[in-house]
């Protein structure tokens, strides 16, 4: 199965989120990758395991949510 | 870089107090108040300092010698137009010699006319590429910025222009530690909350992350707090006795 990771960089940038931020949000929800794997998964380098993906998806859908939106985010299972 | 320590005493005087200092925003306003002061001893023909700075992207007098500059630099604000607005936003100096020929920047105009200031000169503080702000030395005479006048006063500019970057710096790490604070803090209970999870429902640590997040979307709740009610309600059934 592939995830649309153009689709978590455009909604971090939809989100208005540094990627800095970003990662303070993923680890905060207990992310174990560093800020520079999280870069790679951002630019499409290399590819998150389902796990990451859905605590990155979390941590968007979170600040969305914040910010009085939907949750665009769609997780790997439902 | 030409060394122009020894023709500028004062100036890398001034300079060397400012090295190696990391601010807070106070700090901030205090050097460039000196910085201000300095630029208008180092400057004969000065008669008012202060400096602009763009905070919460407003253009607003963080510093200044005289009340004069700061009305005259407020008024530019309200009218978005005027030497300093011009030099924060384009990063270009202006310098304007004869106040009374400004008729495109009206309200400088009146106001610089008001208080008797009949030339102005503002520099940009850059550091890097980012813009932040303005040097505006106001003066009473006519033309009178000589071309060494300027030569200073640009390098007062730059001196003001790295010290805002390092406080900008110093801001952005003071917020960045307090982030990560937090963001431990939640870590840890989201981590408390999925062991319960694990032993509850005899699931691994990513199936109990996926309760989680089903929860926090389905009640718009954040899945911190989600973790942190089902600690709670873990520790208050322990107490009552109940051995899950």
């Amino acid at each position: 199965m592939s995830i649309a990771f153009d689709a978590l960089e455009h909604a971090r940038q939809a989100a208005g989120l540094s990627t800095a931020d970003l990662w303070v949000r993923y680890f905060g929800l207990g992310g174990m990758a560093s800020d520079h794997e999280l870069i790679a998964y951002m630019s499409g380098a290399s590819q998150p395991s389902r796990i990451d993906h859905d605590l990155i998806a979390q941590a968007l859908n979170e600040e969305f949510s914040a910010q009085g939106r939907d949750w665009p985010m769609a997780y790997t299972r439902p | 870089m030409p060394d122009t320590s020894n023709g500028f005493p004062e100036l890398s005087e001034s300079i060397s107090r400012m090295a190696g200092i990391l601010l807070s925003e106070e700090t901030v306003d205090e050097i460039l108040q000196l910085i201000t002061s300095l630029a208008l001893r180092t400057v004969p023909a000065v008669t008012a300092g202060s400096v602009s700075l763009i905070r919460e992207d407003e253009l607003t007098t963080a510093a200044y010698s005289h009340d004069e500059a700061r009305v005259v630099d407020e008024a530019q604000y309200e009218d978005k137009a005027g030497p300093c607005v011009e030099a924060t936003l384009n990063g270009s100096a202006q310098y304007v010699r004869d106040v009374g020929e400004a008729a495109h920047w009206p309200g400088f105009k009146t106001a610089a006319t008001a208080h008797n200031f009949a030339s102005v000169l503002s520099l940009p503080l850059a550091a890097g590429k980012a813009r932040s702000g303005a040097l505006n030395l106001y003066a009473s005479q006519a033309d009178a910025f000589d071309e060494r006048d300027q030569e200073v006063a640009s390098m007062f500019a730059q001196q003001a222009g790295v010290l805002v970057a390092n406080a900008q710096a110093f801001s952005d790490a003071t917020q960045l530690s307090e982030n990560l604070r937090t963001a431990l803090e939640s870590r840890e209970i989201i981590g408390e909350a999925k062991g319960i999870l694990m032993a509850r429902e005899q699931i691994s640590a990513d199936e109990a992350f996926d309760v989680l997040r089903r929860i926090s979307q389905t009640t718009n709740v954040k899945l911190r707090d989600v973790a942190v009610k089902i600690v709670e309600s873990t520790q208050r059934r322990s107490r009552d006795g109940d051995p899950t």
